[in-house]
């Protein structure tokens, strides 16, 4: 019985016990934690509000990824699916509608609470925002005429970032390589972030472009092929998290930062 | 004015009810008009033949920290007015305010943001022997911002 119990001790005293990680990666052995959304997709606050920003940042985390649309006026907000309908009291497409309208809509996802759409310009100047790392997740939904719109997306982010933000510590994801070549152009030192359909797709694109990394989910990258990666010069992100045992792995593939639904396993883990 | 009237009636009716303990209820209910979850105190307030008219009111806390992760709890109290028809087994239609209370951000200023929703309740109740009874309901909601919800309640209690 005494040695049954002293086994039980121990096992939760080992279970308690904080594991170090030697990391190989492309970022000086050390792994950037950003939330997803902000505290990600389990938590009670909607991804991408204000809300669930402030409270991610409230733990020790580097920064947290975000998704951006632009409003029909031209406005940059955080939002992630495709249409309003899905989470909110809206309809449509985010650049379907101006700012004024998107104000005034609610995520209406959880009974009897309900949450605003923000503008990053005013999250950021209530934030101290040079100190963190954000990622853009470029949403470049619309109708119509994409050439003008690209453009108009692109001075916008440019413009946020320039104004509120310390550009070393941007990153800018996209499933596009046309919208990344635009940034590109126009800001060859931002980091970008290539999201592709497949590693092998990824890293041939990265490669072509010049473009700092690669936004893959974890379940979809080995530890081999992070280690190609690095030796391609290329960071890579991880997102899709969701469970602790999804943090540890993505750790120990020696990726480069992980964008996670467990926030505050992570800050803790990675500590 | 004759709904007032009613209402006054009905308040008069529970006050003297109060006292009858047999008519008090407690129940906890997944799903249902307080969101996710509540905790319930039920008062049969008026019974005539098969008829039973009852007053429940509610609390849920989704969360007790707020995005500060400062000790700052959403509130969710419902309040629901259901007549019964029935015995052992029994029709329920209900209807009644939701009020909640959570903290948010508002033009990134901390602020405490109320809401006002309408729940509705379609449901059957099965009460046994010893007066433990559960009830499944339709529990959909009308809330602020135009949004209709349908949801579904599970909820078990006692008579005391």
């Amino acid at each position: 019985m005494k040695k049954s119990v002293f086994f039980g001790l121990f096992a939760v005293l080992l279970s308690c016990m904080k594991q170090e990680y030697e990391i190989e990666n492309l970022n000086g052995g050390t792994i950037d934690k950003l939330g997803h959304g902000g505290m990600g997709v389990g938590d009670t606050y909607p991804m991408n509000t204000a809300e669930s920003i402030k409270k991610c940042l409230s733990y020790d985390m580097d920064g947290t990824e975000m998704d951006v649309q632009m409003t029909k006026d031209g406005v940059l907000v955080a939002f992630h699916d495709e249409k309003l309908d899905s989470k909110t009291n809206l309809s449509g497409f985010v650049n379907d509608v101006t700012w004024a309208e998107i104000h005034a809509a609610k995520y209406i996802v959880t009974p009897h609470v309900q949450y605003d759409i923000i503008r990053l310009d005013e999250l950021f100047a209530s934030l101290d925002a040079k100190k963190y790392i954000f990622s853009f997740d470029v949403k470049l939904y619309s109708h119509g005429d994409y050439t003008a719109y690209f453009d108009s997306y692109k001075n916008a982010l440019i413009s946020l970032i320039e104004s509120h933000t310390d550009p070393a510590k941007i990153m800018i994801e996209s499933q596009d390589t046309v919208f990344l070549n635009m940034i590109k152009a126009e800001k060859p030192d931002y980091r970008l972030f290539y999201y592709p359909a497949s590693f092998e797709s990824g890293l041939e694109s990265c490669v072509k472009h010049q473009y700092s990394g690669i936004t893959i989910s974890t379940r979809s990258v080995t530890k081999e092929q992070v280690g190609l990666a690095h030796q391609n010069g290329l960071l890579i992100v991880t997102w899709n998290t969701h469970s602790k045992k999804e943090n540890r792995e993505a750790i120990l593939k020696n990726v480069d930062i992980i964008e996670t639904d467990k926030v505050a396993y992570l800050s803790k883990a990675l500590k | 004015m004759k709904y007032v009237l009613l209402f006054i009636l009905c308040a008069c009716v529970c006050k003297l009810e109060a006292q009858d303990s047999s008519r008090v209820s407690l129940f906890i209910e997944a799903g249902g008009a307080g969101g996710y979850g509540s905790l319930n105190g039920e008062l049969d307030f008026l019974s005539y033949e098969k008829w039973t008219m009852s007053g429940r009111l509610g609390l849920s806390m989704y969360k007790l920290m707020d995005f500060e992760r400062r000790f700052n709890p959403e509130l969710i109290v419902p309040l629901t007015f259901s007549l019964r028809y029935g015995k052992k087994h029994q029709a329920e239609l209900g209807v009644g305010p939701s009020f909640s209370s959570f903290p948010v951000l508002k033009q990134m200023e901390k602020q405490r943001a109320f809401l006002l929703s309408a729940n509705f309740m379609l449901g059957y109740r099965y009460t046994t022997a010893k007066h433990f009874f559960y009830r499944l309901a339709f529990t959909p909601m009308y809330e602020t911002n135009k949004s209709f919800r349908p949801w579904f309640g599970l909820a078990i209690g006692k008579r005391l």
